[in-house]
């Protein structure tokens, strides 16, 4: 293991590793990536599995848009064989006048920015999913070129692209403590040795708050348990991932035939805890008859967990920490960092290499907290 | 006479059905574990060739001369020779003895399962299941059997002689994963690309996230690893265990919120 980087990243989860991709790609190798288990073992692997440009504030519709355009060609860029990437849509459901209403303005912004989402009814939202029973429904939005894609393998394409590059990733490795001199991280302490590094980042997914302790830096984010299961696989039935914020549930079939189905408990208290509760089958189950009654079917064969690091706005914070002055963040990403990680990876490399940004992410800096400076994200589960 | 070592009540009766002397008697529940009445059992050896979890065996020491002979299933190619000198190994594939095969039979009434019939000493009777040929042997007169050209000894030979050669010496592709259908081959490429853990293997393979979740799986990953790596399998950690431990329709669990009474969508759909 080097004992001295230019580029120090606390965490091998995709943020991580795009972030260590993108570094080398823009000509900076001497980057290593610290994680303590192996990459996409944490949130990254326990994710949903969504890809979606769907959103309701600036900043998540461009970075997401952007995302998926390189999701498109990763592969290629990527030199892997296959990340599963499949764009079957999203359709977004709504259940109230209200609701329908934000979602307008959802897709007026989204359509200014490029994305071809549209609002459609509820006879045409049955025609895009035929099994969509769901009889109180308003409306929804749908939009074409949002998906799936498989986050291990994404992870997996980034690590061993970096890795070509150059950049040393550490597995099982953890970053235990920073040393300080003159307001900047000078050394890390690891598990496997001390390290001296010109600049870190923090992309540690749920022990975000952890790591930025470390560094005497309180984050305003939390960590909270979100629960999946995934069926058996099954013949193609459902192209379009299906999302309901107001039953804070979401169901898509991956290509390789297994339905992954999700819901958000508000009343998930804040920690770190990755367990399973017989009541989240139970809860599901009910939305699911509500919803998409013919997948009661399907069987289950596992449940898991992960966690979410939720910002009070549920976007990302991204960018210079400020102090210490060459700590960066890449944290807070609110259940969504999955379907971000390609520009993300981008535009924090272009940072720290003092390059132009490819979209400017100044807005999503940790200081716009003290600032009061915050756009809610509202299509969140 | 037979000796069963069936202990998994799952729903599996082919033996009482085999039994031609009634001494295993039928079963009142499909998941009953076999009960053998010894006063009826001839050895006849019927019950170990339909058996299919291999656990039923014939323990023959009526010679008297100290030595007794173990009949067994054996479901790999080359089938050992009357006369051959074999290892004979415990369950768990732990060498005993040295054993002398008698009988090696597979007539077509046993369905593909051979029988193999080994002399050891009586003492190791009731340790005595299995049998290892010897590394290079049995290519001679049981080429008819579809053995290829250069193949090194019996299934489980590899772990001492070649960490390469794995369980499939000798008879083509193996399916770890059935779920799946990933081979041992695809588990030893994943390997050497640098899928070093039970977990990366699952995640890159998908073995042992299919309805079985590793329960079928996952031991044979963890042996295959353990040959390629050199480390015990107790020093690995298999994935996550988590339920609902078997495949159950999604329907049913809205049974835990309003109780069985209310009708479910699984009894609508009429699965």
């Amino acid at each position: 293991m080097k004992r001295s980087v230019e580029v120090a990243i606390v965490g091998g989860g995709v943020i991580g590793c795009s972030i260590a991709y993108h570094l080398a790609n823009l000509g900076c190798r001497d980057v290593a990536v610290y994680e303590r288990g192996y990459p996409s073992c944490g949130s990254t692997g326990r994710c949903g599995a969504g890809v979606r440009a769907q959103w309701g504030t600036e900043m998540n519709c461009r970075l997401a848009h952007e995302s998926i355009k390189r999701f498109e060609r990763l592969e290629e860029d990527l030199d892997y064989p296959d990340i599963e990437f499949k764009q079957g849509g999203y359709l977004i459901l709504a259940f109230s006048p209200a609701q329908l209403r934000q979602f307008e303005r959802n897709v007026a912004l989204q359509n200014s920015l490029g994305i071809p989402s549209r609002v459609v009814g509820p006879d045409e939202a049955r025609d895009i999913v035929p099994h969509l029973a769901a009889p109180d429904l308003v409306g929804a939005t749908f939009c074409g070129t949002d998906g799936h894609c498989n986050p291990f393998k994404v992870t997996d394409a980034y690590a061993r692209a970096a890795r070509r590059l150059g950049v040393e990733i550490n597995t099982y490795t953890s970053v235990t403590g920073f040393e300080q001199q003159g307001g900047r991280v000078v050394r890390l302490e690891t598990t496997a040795g001390p390290v001296e590094c010109g600049a870190v980042v923090n992309a540690a997914g749920p022990f975000s708050a952890q790591v930025a302790a470390m560094a005497g830096l309180e984050l305003p984010v939390f960590s909270q348990r979100h629960q999946v299961v995934v069926t058996e696989p099954v013949a193609p039935k459902q192209r379009p991932m299906v999302i309901s914020f107001a039953h804070g549930f979401y169901c898509q079939q991956t290509p390789h035939g297994s339905f992954i189905l999700g819901l958000g408990d508000p009343a998930e208290p804040r920690g770190l805890d990755i367990g399973h509760s017989w009541q989240f089958l139970a809860d599901l189950a009910e939305k699911v008859e509500h919803l998409l009654p013919s997948l009661g079917r399907l069987r289950a064969v596992r449940q898991w967990s992960g966690l979410y690091n939720v910002t009070p706005d549920a976007q990302p914070i991204l960018g210079p920490a400020g102090q210490p002055a060459n700590l960066w963040l890449a944290v807070g990403f609110s259940g969504h960092g999955f379907m971000l990680a390609p520009m993300v990876g981008l535009t924090i490399a272009q940072g720290i290499l003092g390059m132009e940004a490819e979209i400017p992410i100044d807005r999503l800096v940790l200081a716009r907290f003290a600032r009061g400076e915050l756009v809610p994200e509202p299509s969140v589960v | 006479m037979a000796i069963v070592e069936c202990f998994e009540r799952i729903p599996c009766d082919p033996c009482a059905a085999a039994c031609k002397q009634g001494a295993i008697r039928p079963f009142a529940d499909i998941c009953d574990l076999p009960r053998i009445d010894h006063e009826l059992c001839n050895g006849c050896a019927l019950c170990v060739v339909r058996c299919p979890g291999l656990a039923i065996f014939v323990v023959d020491a009526s010679a008297g001369d100290g030595s007794a002979v173990v009949k067994m299933p054996y479901e790999h190619t080359p089938l050992p020779r009357a006369g051959q000198t074999v290892r004979a190994t415990d369950r768990s594939g732990r060498d005993v003895c040295a054993g002398t095969v008698t009988r090696a039979q597979r007539p077509s009434a046993f369905d593909h399962t051979a029988l193999v019939s080994i002399r050891v000493p009586v003492e190791h009777a009731m340790d005595v299941r299995g049998l290892l040929l010897p590394p290079g042997a049995g290519l001679g007169a049981g080429a008819k059997e579809g053995a290829q050209e250069g193949a090194e000894g019996g299934a489980g030979a590899g772990g001492k002689a070649d960490a390469r050669a794995g369980l499939g010496a000798g008879v083509g592709p193996v399916v770890v994963c059935r779920c799946e259908e990933i081979t041992e081959d695809d588990i030893v490429a994943a390997y050497e690309a640098g899928y070093r853990t039970p977990e990366e293997i699952k995640r890159k393979l998908r073995c042992g996230m299919g309805p079985c979740q590793g329960r079928t799986c996952m031991p044979v990953v963890l042996s295959i690893l353990s040959r390629l790596s050199g480390r015990p399998v107790g020093d690995m950690a298999p994935p996550t265990g988590r339920p609902p431990l078997k495949p159950t329709p999604l329907a049913s669990f809205a049974a835990l919120k309003y109780g069985p009474a209310r009708p479910s969508s699984v009894e609508e759909d009429g699965r």
